[in-house]
């Protein structure tokens, strides 16, 4: 029943079955802990909002402990055994071509995916699979969220060589639909080693902490607990001698000192974001590797969950090269390479993203990606400066009159002249939108340029198109201007208040790509 | 209608391409201006009975700050029903569509021009919708779902059904059309 103690190289050949003389397997027992996990990450999720109420009544509990373990192993008792059903009812059967899966204790499930539907493999390893080396193989399909299978706890030499498997057969459908030679295939493409792209020091993510915050996250984590920790914090200051509320009282503290401390305390509090931030992108970034493997990109990362997503490389829609302005102070890019986009809270999972590369690393990978690009040497256009009148004059300056002048006869002078620095700082970001605007194309790629302080690189092969669309106003239509938006499976692009004849024959040149070309878009 | 020159086998030759900016335009069925006014008239109608009925009424007397605002509304519901009705005249005029060989565009807009062009290379499937009223009279909407993303459904509403159907049968026999579905 057990795959597990067979050999590595052996489970292909349950692989040249039929369906019928396949036999259902169930996976290891250690995935009983995962079902686990599982289970008690539901029971969170669903009664997260009552985890407030129950610290409140930590005191209660306290007092009448009794009840308390009573409850708490009655809830451990469920999750085990659900677990354990779970894992009971949880089989799969692989066979020439396709995965079944069978699971559910209640409602039962049964899911057939054939494997020339999948669309990315990815392999997760969280921390408890991590000392016996077990792993799950995830199977997404292009559709629905629905539809992806997930064989819960597989030995790593068996998921690697399940994976390479469903790989070598998407590579030789590629290469000949009629299925003329795959083993010779297979046989090519084992021995054919995974290329090094990128990889990520430790040093890289705590850059990329410092520039990416990912405070969010904690923030998100943390939000039950606010009250509670602000108490406990004022405590604990106390007891070190820090007394945070007369420390601001304006009674017993000049106002030139409550200033002083207040600078301070933002700049510990920036401090501690940022250190939680670097937290945050080692735990997801932790020995992050980007390799190549025929036409397949893998990623690996993680610290506590390691996680390996592969991407086709002909699912590639465009390379992204992103940079804040605290990137551009250290010199750091981060670049993504997209693909579809199909459902939005699937966005991050589906891009490959390397974090905080220098620039000379992300032209390396564009180029590899994109070899006859020419994004470092191609000279941008920059969109026309009446971009930057229509925001101003649309939005900026009714916004900026009316909100100022309500200010004024509000008796609010000073307000009203304090409002002018976020009006500048809008006007500044509308400049620096202009500035950053960029378009170019040669005769197989685009490139858009755009950003506020910071800029980002789109680069796409035209032939991905999905859609363009062509916009013009009367008055863009008088200055011989356009807009034009680009849409592709990982989303759209547009350029505003171009030269219209750039315009056109960016969308010509681009549907002509796409329509003589014939090439698949994914 | 010119759906005949649509079914052409004429080879593509780069010199012979024809620019999206020289398309040949073809307006919407006359029926969906009809349709729209209609509906737009029934609706401001509609709309001034209630008030005006709510003014007339004996049961119950509208609040005092209330009276005026009705009476307003007598003479301002009318005036909006009526430029509502001309607005949308004059952007049904606008709305167009046109194909090539390889692509189905459509354009509207007044002031603000919009020409959405979906190569027929792409799309995923496709769908004829109608609505009760549409059914009424034999008026379609055509939708071309591609992998964009459904923000950028391309559609092309108020078509005349049998024009529908042959846009639906053009782009299903189209020799690229939905080749990615057989590539999997």
């Amino acid at each position: 029943m057990n795959n597990n103690n067979e050999p590595a190289a052996v489970p292909l050949a349950e692989l040249n079955q039929t369906v019928s003389q396949a036999e259902w397997h169930r996976v290891s027992p250690i995935a009983i802990l995962y079902f686990a996990v599982a289970v008690l990450r539901f029971f969170v999720g669903q009664f997260v909002y009552l985890i407030p109420p129950f610290i409140l009544l930590f005191n209660r509990i306290k007092e009448n402990p009794g009840l308390a373990i009573g409850l708490l192993s009655g809830l451990l008792l469920l999750i085990i055994t659900a677990a354990v059903l779970k894992y009971y009812y949880f089989q799969y059967r692989l066979s020439a071509g396709t995965v079944e899966i069978r699971s559910g204790v209640v409602s039962k499930k049964y899911l057939n995916l054939p494997f020339n539907r999948i669309q990315n493999i990815k392999l997760e390893q969280p921390l408890f699979y991590r000392p016996a080396d077990y792993v799950c193989l995830q199977l997404d399909t292009a559709g629905s969220v629905h539809q992806e299978a997930r064989l819960v706890a597989l030995s790593r030499p068996f998921a690697e060589s399940l994976k390479q498997h469903i790989l070598d057969l998407r590579q030789t459908e590629a290469n000949a639909p009629e299925h003329t030679r795959p083993e010779h295939a297979a046989a090519v493409s084992a021995s054919e080693p995974e290329q090094l792209l990128n990889q990520r020091s430790l040093a890289d993510l705590v850059i990329h902490g410092i520039s990416n915050n990912r405070i969010w996250l904690f923030l998100g984590l943390a939000a039950p607990f606010y009250n509670q920790l602000a108490d406990k914090v004022l405590d604990v200051l106390l007891q070190a001698g820090i007394d945070l509320p007369a420390m601001f009282d304006p009674t017993q503290q000049s106002w030139f000192v409550i200033g002083l401390y207040a600078v301070s305390l933002t700049m510990f509090i920036m401090l501690l974001l940022t250190l939680f931030s670097i937290l945050g992108s080692v735990l997801s970034f932790y020995g992050y590797t980007l390799h190549k493997k025929q036409d397949n990109y893998i990623r690996r990362s993680g610290l506590l969950t390691r996680h390996e997503v592969s991407m086709k490389f002909s699912r590639l829609q465009w390379v992204a090269l992103k940079r804040d302005w605290l990137d551009m102070l250290l010199g750091r890019v981060n670049l993504s390479f997209e693909q579809i986009n199909g459902q939005q809270q699937f966005a991050t999972e589906q891009k490959i993203m390397v974090p905080s590369v220098t620039p000379a690393e992300a032209t390396t990978l564009l180029a590899d990606a994109y070899p006859d690009n020419q994004l470092r040497q191609i000279a941008f256009n920059p969109v026309s400066k009446r971009f930057i009148w229509r925001y101003l004059l649309l939005y900026w300056l009714p916004a900026g009159v009316v909100g100022t002048l309500l200010l004024w006869l509000q008796q609010q002078q000073t307000l009203a002249l304090l409002s002018i620095v976020p009006l500048v700082f809008w006007a500044l970001l509308i400049v620096m939108r202009w500035y950053r605007y960029g378009y170019a194309q040669d005769n197989n790629y685009c490139y858009i340029r755009r950003g506020y302080f910071g800029v980002d690189y789109y680069c796409f092969a035209k032939y991905k198109l999905q859609q363009v669309q062509f916009k013009q106003s009367w008055l863009m239509r008088r200055a011989g201007l356009c807009s034009v938006k680009l849409v592709m499976a990982s989303g759209a692009l547009e350029i505003p208040f171009m030269a219209e004849t750039d315009g056109r024959a960016i969308l010509e040149q681009g549907l002509y790509q796409l329509e003589r070309s014939n090439k698949a878009w994914m | 209608m010119s759906t005949e020159g649509v079914f052409s086998n004429t080879q593509l030759l780069s010199e012979q391409l024809t620019p999206l900016q020289a398309l040949q335009p073809e307006p919407l069925a006359r029926r969906y201006r009809l349709l729209r006014q209609g509906v737009n008239a029934v609706f401001f109608s509609l709309l001034w009975l209630l008030v005006f009925g709510s003014w007339l009424q004996p049961w119950w007397a509208l609040p005092a700050d209330m009276a005026p605002l009705v009476f307003h509304a007598l003479w301002f519901i009318p005036l909006l029903g009526l430029l509502r009705a001309a607005y949308r005249w004059q952007a049904d005029k606008h709305k167009h569509f046109a194909l090539r060989e390889h692509d189905i565009s459509y354009s509207s807009g007044i002031f603000f021009r919009k020409m959405i062009t979906q190569p027929v290379v792409r799309v995923q499937h496709i769908e004829l919708k109608q609505g009760p009223l549409e059914r009424k009279t034999a008026l379609a909407r055509l939708q071309l779902f591609s992998a964009g993303g459904a923000l950028h459904t391309f559609e092309i509403p108020g078509l005349d059904l049998t024009q529908a159907q042959q846009i639906r049968q053009f782009v299903l026999q189209h020799k690229d059309a939905l080749q990615d579905e057989q590539q999997q």
